[in-house]
């Protein structure tokens, strides 16, 4: 079930940031509000249990790496990854395009 | 409470958490990462060093729906292990009622097929030495084929989906070790009820499960006890500040 809330697709806009290269927490943070003009403002520690579930569900995967004397995590979409994020987007865009339908 | 809001947050985080020691203690090490970035942007924008620790804790949000959110993705990876691990073991089970059937098959062909076909543990509702000599090769088989299929899914779950071990080390090992050695045990008993009641009639059909579940018991044992002699491998942990 879609909705217009960016908390009930977080999934969906997490591997769109991450369609466009591999990032880390705060990269994709910094993303996902630049990109929505400030229009989703998600509690940031949210996305880390959410990566982490994508990442077991083998559409994600992580590497470690060392940044300023700090571990940093970097995300990147995987082959299936990418198959998956281009089917969510066409159920999105048919929802929306629904939507619009009936609305406009 | 300290001078430094981003310590205080990952002091709550840890003390908070439901999940599992690694899922723990790479949301520590994402938090830590992500708070002190947020700090450090902040700071050098021309805030006070607190000031900025407080805007990023602020910005990450508070600890409850953090660690909710850890601790439903941590019990839904742990169930999805256990149902591995049972595809896993399920699988070997079969395939060992397979190999048995083809041992009845020998005992068949070796030892005549009343030596498996005569046996009166499970009484064969009018079916004859031959037939039921015949079903425990051909019903055996089936089901070992049905396990090696288990198998091929359990294999290509694990290379689909990289997860970490949740279940202690050696268990599944120990749980298939116990199974087996307990099916040997339960047939092995059967066996030599059915030789004392009918001579040699009939023991094959026992007998030839318990000469597979032992080998399969001491094959679970070496791997439970390679598991739990590992050496445990060494990851850091999130470093203090």
């Amino acid at each position: 079930m879609w909705s217009a809330q960016p908390t009930n697709n977080v999934d969906l806009l997490l591997m769109g940031v991450l369609r466009r290269g591999p990032a880390h927490g705060y990269a994709i943070i910094t993303a996902l509000r630049e990109r929505s003009d400030g229009e989703f403002e998600l509690a940031e520690g949210t996305i880390y249990p959410a990566l982490h579930r994508l990442e077991r569900s083998g559409l994600i995967e992580s590497a470690l790496e060392s940044v300023q004397g700090r571990r940093r995590r970097t995300y990147a979409l995987t082959a299936r990854g990418r198959k998956e994020f281009a089917s969510r987007r066409r159920a999105w865009q048919g929802y929306v395009a629904s939507m619009q339908a009936v609305i406009a | 409470m300290t001078d430094s809001p981003v310590e205080d947050y990952l002091d709550d985080l840890l003390r908070r958490s439901r999940s599992d020691a690694r899922t723990t203690r790479r949301l520590l090490d994402e938090a830590s990462d992500h708070l002190h970035a947020t700090a450090d942007e902040l700071h050098g924008a021309g805030r006070s060093r607190v000031e900025a620790e407080a805007e990023a804790v602020r910005r990450f949000g508070p600890v409850t729906p953090v660690v909710r959110a850890a601790s439903h993705s941590s019990l839904r990876a742990l169930v999805l292990e256990t149902a591995r691990a049972a595809l896993f073991l399920g699988g070997c089970g079969l395939v060992a009622v397979g190999a048995s059937g083809l041992v009845a098959l020998v005992m068949n062909a070796v030892a005549g097929r009343s030596f498996v076909g005569g046996q009166t543990l499970f009484p064969g509702h009018g079916a004859s030495v031959q037939e039921t000599a015949d079903d425990a090769v051909v019903l055996r088989v089936i089901a070992g084929l049905l396990g090696l299929m288990l198998l091929l899914g359990h294999l290509a779950w694990r290379r689909q989906v990289r997860a970490p071990q949740l279940l202690p080390a050696g268990l599944v090992d120990a749980l298939g070790a116990a199974a087996f050695a307990a099916g040997t045990a339960g047939l092995a008993i059967a066996s030599a009820d059915q030789a004392a009641r009918t001579g040699a009639s009939g023991v094959g059909f026992a007998l030839s499960g318990a000469l597979v579940a032992l080998p399969a018991t001491v094959f679970f044992c070496v791997r439970a006890a390679r598991s739990l002699l590992a050496r445990p491998r060494q990851t850091p942990l999130p470093e203090s500040r």
